[in-house]
């Protein structure tokens, strides 16, 4: 009954990469995505509000896709894409029409 | 899903799920009884409770006698009502007059009693349900405690979704195939499934609002970058209420009357009072206020209030209780779901069993954790290590009870003989749990613990009431006939826990032992 110990990787560097894709880079990905969606759509403040609870059901998701990829790294660097993306999504959105 | 994923995520769930097991126990049992801490204080104090209503309340007599000891002058008071006792909590800050001496200045924090206008401290006001409650997000360890809770619940919400994917295709068979004649290892698998998807959205509530609460810097930080550190703008925007005002000067004025503004001031039908404010106190531009709500039965978010100028009566800022608006209503029912105060004590019990199922689903956890890896082909020191975490883990968790159920008789014996509560109960609950775990531990008998802490928990269960009514004279039918709901919920909750105690322990026979894997290959 425990999982098959074939199927997982035992190496320390990728399960290092895995969780901390998913705890920081999750992270990361979730904050950056409401910020940019804060500063995009109307309704600023009540995406604000509904990020109490979607900002940790979103950061939930992205700490658990990395483990379906079979090199943590490849999952990192798909994650270190997307926040550039949002990063800079927001960036733009906050100077173009900053809120405050 | 591919057999890979599977494994990945059976992996993910039982790793993360032992982590936090019997810290998210501890969380589960102690906000059990977390939801009942108001009744628990009521219960404390054995006193009869006069319901008062809040308007009626002599606030000028209060504020006299305060005026007198601490001197107002400057300060702003927070008052805030407790839902059925006779005592209100006062939150009082240091005088924004510069003036002012350094003793002024101090802030103060008391719990007054609402007739007597005596004040305690928060540490000699403390009871069992405060220590419950506090317990349920370990705050006992000071300033990092809530950051592990937080963890914990964030692990929580991980081992949740994990275990819906994992277990998806079975829930339903798993269901209908409970048999508890089957191996130990069929019964906790099947009772984890079945349980844990009966109790899932109880359970995911409290995970994502479990995690929000102890973590919400991780909310308002992404947040305070959007409002460039203007943490007083993001708060009067997320947070409406009344404006902080500075201090200007004394009013040569008489002080006018607070229990007048408080009858005069909620005219809207069925407002109910849970809160009261005074800014700059004695100052010109002192302002009085009041907070309240609609019953829970007319709307469940939306709260009223209204400031007025003390002087004048001019109104400055009001909000109907049904004009509510979306921001503060999510933070509102993020709240009243966590807390489960808006059905009255029957929604309170239901919330007291999910809880409890949630601890079993928890303790079949780590009990599959425990049968699957009891194996042939494991090396004998894998085999003891994972017995001896079973066995700790399983100490303290189920010891839990019947600590909590002795601290019920030792704060009904001790109460009124320590003068600071906060540390009596501290170092009973924690050596008394202390002493048992060790015990447990030692014993080295999973079913010793479990048959023990049933028994000890169900003996110690029947004596709460009992002990209330020789030492209170608090006897269950006296006080259903004198209408104490408080104390009569907390009774019957132990007369209903012992008896179900009683009821497992004797249908649990020793014969249980040969259906665990540790029969088979005994260590």
């Amino acid at each position: 009954m425990p999982a098959n110990p074939k199927h997982l990787t035992k190496s320390f560097s990728q399960q290092f990469a895995k969780i901390s894709a998913g705890v920081i880079g999750g992270y990361l990905l979730a904050a950056l995505l409401h910020m940019s969606l804060v500063v995009w759509l109307p309704f600023s403040k009540e995406i604000l509000v509904t990020s109490t609870i979607t900002l940790f059901l979103l950061w939930c998701l992205f700490a658990i896709l990395p483990f379906l990829f079979k090199n943590g790294w490849r999952a990192w660097g798909y994650y270190f894409v997307g926040i550039i993306i949002l990063f800079v999504c927001f960036y733009l959105g906050d100077a173009y029409k900053p809120i405050f | 899903m591919s057999k890979r994923n599977y494994n990945v995520f059976f992996n993910a769930h039982t790793v993360s799920g032992i982590i936090i097991s019997f810290l998210l126990y501890v969380i589960f049992f102690a906000g059990a009884f977390a939801l009942f801490k108001d009744e628990i204080t009521v219960w404390e104090e054995g006193e009869r409770i006069n319901r008062t209503a809040k308007s009626d309340i002599d606030f000028d007599g209060m504020l006299t006698k305060l005026d007198n000891e601490y001197n107002l002058l400057g300060r702003d008071l927070q008052f805030r009502f407790g839902l059925a006792e006779d005592h209100v909590s006062l939150f009082m800050s240091g005088s924004k007059d510069s003036l002012a001496s350094e003793k002024a200045k101090e802030s103060h924090y008391f719990i007054t009693n609402i007739h007597t206008y005596e004040t305690e401290t928060y540490a000699e006001n403390y009871s069992l349900g405060e220590f419950l409650y506090r317990l349920h997000f370990f705050q006992q360890l000071p300033g990092y405690g809530i950051y592990i809770a937080g963890i914990v619940s964030l692990l929580f919400l991980f081992a949740i979704v994990t275990g819906v994917i994992v277990h998806w295709k079975k829930i339903i068979s798993n269901l209908f195939n409970f048999n508890p004649k089957s191996t130990l290892k069929r019964v906790w698998t099947d009772a984890h499934t079945a349980l844990g998807t009966i109790g899932l959205p109880f359970q995911l509530l409290f995970a994502v609002t479990g995690a929000y609460f102890c973590l919400s810097i991780f909310v308002l930080a992404p947040a305070n970058i959007i409002y460039k550190n203007d943490r007083k703008k993001l708060m009067a925007d997320l947070r409406p209420g009344p404006e902080e005002e500075d201090w200007i000067k004394a009013s040569q004025e008489k002080m006018p009357s607070y229990n007048d503004f408080i009858k005069q001031s909620p005219k809207w039908k069925n407002f109910e009072l849970n809160g009261a404010m005074i800014k700059n106190y004695g100052g010109v531009n002192m302002h009085y206020i009041i907070k309240g709500k609609l019953p829970d039965h007319h709307q469940i978010t939306g709260t009223g209030r209204i400031t007025k100028n003390a002087y004048s009566g001019e109104i400055i800022e009001e909000k109907h209780p049904t004009n509510s608006n979306y921001i503060e209503s999510v933070q509102e029912i993020t709240h009243r779901l966590h807390y489960g105060d808006f059905g009255g004590i029957s929604l309170k019990i239901i919330y007291f069993l999910l809880a409890l199922l949630t601890c079993f689903v928890i303790i079949s956890g780590v009990l599959i954790w425990i049968e699957a890896r009891n194996r042939r082909n494991m090396t004998i020191r894998q085999r003891l290590y994972t017995a001896g975490v079973g066995r700790t883990y399983l100490s303290i968790c189920l010891s839990m009870l019947p600590v909590t159920a002795l601290a019920f008789i030792f704060v009904k014996f001790s109460h009124g003989h320590f003068q600071i509560k906060q540390s009596a109960i501290y170092a009973f609950y924690f050596l008394t749990w202390m002493a048992f775990i060790l015990i447990f531990r030692l014993k080295k008998d999973n079913y010793f613990t479990n048959k023990m802490s049933l028994l000890l928990g169900g003996i110690f269960g029947l004596f709460v009431p009992i002990v209330n009514g020789v030492v209170t004279g608090n006897w269950i039918w006296i006080t259903i006939f004198q209408d104490q709901k408080e104390i009569v919920t907390i009774d019957l909750l132990w007369l209903i826990i012992a008896s179900l105690c009683f009821g497992i322990y004797f249908s649990i026979k020793p014969s249980i032992k040969e259906q665990s894997t540790y029969a088979k290959y005994p260590l």
